[in-house]
């Protein structure tokens, strides 16, 4: 019998363990997933029909969730370069309201000439972002508030915005409604023929393999990752500490700014009160998932996005709420976790 | 986005039908719509279907729909205002054969109307929806008829002459209801004012309890609610002052005090809507539906057992005046809270000033939030 053990952490865990554990977790997360929806009332035969052939082999399901995965991706990085130099952006989804008033600005008020208008829209989005991480990037050098709380509250402060200028200026004039008037065409990302995609999805690539390039493949990532892994050691090694969080920092609220503006300029074409909404806790999801590696944050994203997909249909025809959707994605989150805590520690008896 | 301008009148309306049909006899019908496949309707709602008044109010009227037209009625809930995913939702709809889609919040219109353009031949019912086309139709009831006559019911009782309503937010359906519940009551005694209060949410049962206490703290002694939850309802039966609900017939919360409840009956209009929908003979008011107690979309629920004899024959009086069109909420002469006339005497607020009313009138306490 076993009466006392030690966790012993593995000085390398090989490919092997790390891929097995990590499909063993996704496998166990999907089967408790798949045991919640049986016990909700989906019929089990209709998980396979509507989950893998309706999500996963019809067309309209694939556009579906790359559509949904456009902003997806931006939020997973946006999480995931902060990450990497172990600031805990909270406020991924204030960041986003931010890019989203930004770009629905430049829309409605027709900045800058017709054909730069979308160009412009992405600037002022990403600028915004940035210079809303960058409250509380300042409050942390500055006095050490817990950017956990900052990035957090500032994001209800973000939503109170959206509902200030909502209810205020930008209100419909029809009618008084709390969202703006449709944007002009030319703020419009332009649809490319399949489903609802649009050509958002040349910037997210453009935005994502860039990244990739910059956090595994240059001085600054190699950077990052040793800030990240011991700040002090870092700094003693004479690396360029500040400059490489800092850098990091308002990139990642600046992913998150042009994800609002992905989605108020690819698929929403106006603002309104709940297109920010679920971010936050994707943005999280895919970043621990992909290890805030960039090209993984690309595979979760779609993944997510499948999940969306999938739990849409689940939605409409057989009634599960979008609470039951989330419970699935904390599901298969926790399962990979435990069982990544399990490829990086092993169980040893005391001699 | 397309101007909202809603029907004229009763009369008018007639007189479009009439004209339409006339038209469709001499072209063919050119602007015709015609179902594919058997009728089969699919509700959408942002929320729970059982919120105890919106959606619940529009649920009671997909009930009618399927008992009365024995057609298949499908439901989903808690798809958000956003384009995407309610677009997914429709599309799924109509792929297995859903050709008759209501939407049930004002944030699908715009999307719907989308959709609306790539499926031809599937009809669109938006509730509280901005946007018409030849397969859709918004709809909307003139609610701010019955909260007339409930201020009526509101002015009879109070004593103090104050009264209050508890709002959502500041936007035109729901400002013109707060108005017309106080020109009613104005209408009894042009000394009594109206406190407006808005809670800047459409359900936080919480918070709207703390807001009926501070309006009933203020004196007032009639509290009426233009939200989903009973809060307010509770606040004034256990304080024992006359209370006025909203949406569904609210007396189970207040049924000592309450005097009435403005209520939908969508069924009035979903039902012979969607039966000519059916039979073909369907053509989408340019302007959306907008009907009141005419047809019977608004009315008054069941009054309490306080209400006078002398007060319910005041409401039937004015009701049927109002269907008669000799009466209007907004009728000359009609000021702002800040003195400015809106209307001169002879004169009324058109349809499409209704939806932009971003003020309070005379003898409302409150402020309208700064544009």
């Amino acid at each position: 019998m076993l009466d006392t053990a030690f966790l012993v952490r593995r000085q390398n865990p090989g490919f092997l363990l790390t891929s097995l554990s990590y499909a063993g977790g996704l496998l166990v997360g999907l089967t408790v997933s798949a045991m919640l929806l049986v016990h909700a009332g989906v019929p089990a035969s209709a998980l396979v029909d509507e989950f893998l052939i309706a999500t996963f082999l019809t067309s309209d399901g694939l556009s579906q969730t790359a559509t949904a995965a456009l902003p997806l991706v931006l939020v997973g990085l946006a999480s995931a370069v902060a990450m990497r130099v172990r600031f805990w952006n909270i406020g991924v989804e204030g960041q986003l309201w931010l890019g989203a008033i930004a770009s629905t600005w430049v829309a409605l008020n027709g900045i800058g000439p017709e054909a730069l208008r979308l160009p412009t829209m992405f600037v002022l989005a990403a600028l915004a972002g940035a210079a809303w991480i960058a409250i509380s990037l300042f409050l942390k050098l500055r006095w050490g508030v817990n950017e956990v709380i900052s990035t957090l509250l500032l994001g209800s402060v973000a939503f109170l915005l959206v509902q200030h200028l909502l209810f205020g200026v930008w209100r419909d004039p029809a009618n008084s409604f709390p969202v703006t008037a449709t944007f002009p065409e030319a703020s419009w990302f332009s649809i490319l023929g399949w489903g609802q995609l649009h050509t958002g999805i040349f910037l997210v690539a453009g935005i994502a393999l860039s990244i990739w390039f910059v956090m595994e493949h240059s001085r600054a990532g190699f950077y990052a990752d040793a800030v990240g892994f011991n700040a002090k050691a870092a700094l003693a090694t004479g690396l360029p500490v500040l400059r490489t969080a800092v850098g990091l920092v308002l990139l990642s609220g600046a992913l998150s700014g042009v994800a609002g503006m992905m989605i108020v300029a690819g698929t929403e074409h106006r603002l309104n009160q709940s297109v920010g909404n679920g971010y936050l806790f994707s943005a999280i999801v895919i970043a621990y998932l992909a290890r805030a590696k960039p090209l993984w944050v690309i595979v979760v994203s779609f993944a997510l996005g499948a999940v969306f997909t999938a739990g849409n249909v689940l939605k409409v025809f057989y009634s599960i709420s979008e609470a039951m959707i989330v419970l699935m994605q904390g599901t298969v989150l926790m399962s990979i976790l435990m069982a990544q805590f399990f490829s990086t520690y092993s169980l040893k008896r005391p001699n | 986005m397309k101007e909202r301008n809603t029907k004229p009148s009763a009369s008018a309306r007639l007189f479009a039908a009439t004209a339409a049909v006339l038209a469709s006899c001499a072209a063919s019908g050119a602007y015709a719509f015609t179902l594919e496949g058997a009728p089969k309707v699919a509700f959408i709602y942002a929320s729970s279907a059982q919120d105890g008044g919106w959606n619940e109010a529009l649920e009671a009227g997909r009930k009618a729909v399927e008992e009365q037209l024995k057609v298949p009625v499908a439901v989903t809930e808690n798809i958000p205002e956003e384009a995407t995913k309610l677009r997914a939702a429709i599309d799924l709809y109509v792929k297995r054969g859903f050709n008759i889609i209501i939407g049930t919040t004002y944030g699908y219109s715009a999307p719907m109307a989308e959709a609306a353009k790539a499926y031809p031949n599937v009809a669109f019912l938006s509730a509280s929806g901005t946007e018409n086309g030849p397969n859709m139709e918004s709809f909307y009831a003139r609610t701010y008829q019955g909260w007339y006559l409930a201020g009526i019911a509101a002015g009879q009782a109070t004593k103090t002459k104050k009264i209050g309503i508890l709002a959502g937010f500041p936007v035109g359906v729901v400002n013109w209801d707060i108005n017309s519940f106080a020109l009613g009551a104005r209408s009894v005694d042009p000394a009594i004012e109206t406190v407006a209060v808005f809670a800047n949410s459409w359900w936080d049962p919480v918070k709207e309890g703390q807001i009926a206490q501070a309006i009933l703290d203020q004196k007032a002694d009639v509290l009426a609610t233009n939200l989903s939850a009973t809060s307010a309802l509770d606040a004034a039966e256990k304080a024992g002052v006359p209370s006025v609900g909203f949406q569904l017939d609210m007396s189970h919360a207040a049924p000592k005090t309450i005097q009435t409840s403005v209520v939908f009956r969508w069924e009035k209009y979903l039902v012979p809507t969607i039966k000519e929908i059916i039979d073909g003979s369907w053509k989408p008011e340019e302007f959306g539906a907008f009907e009141g107690l005419e047809t019977g979309v608004v009315e008054l629920a069941p009054f309490g057992p306080t209400v006078s004899e002398e007060t319910k024959a005041k409401i039937e009086a004015a009701k049927q005046d109002i269907i008669a069109g000799k009466l209007d909420p907004f009728q000359g002469l009609l000021k702002k809270q800040d003195g400015t006339v809106v209307v001169d005497a002879g004169g009324k607020v058109d349809d499409a000033a209704l939806w932009s009313m971003d003020y309070f009138v005379d003898g409302v306490i409150g402020t309208m939030p700064a544009k």
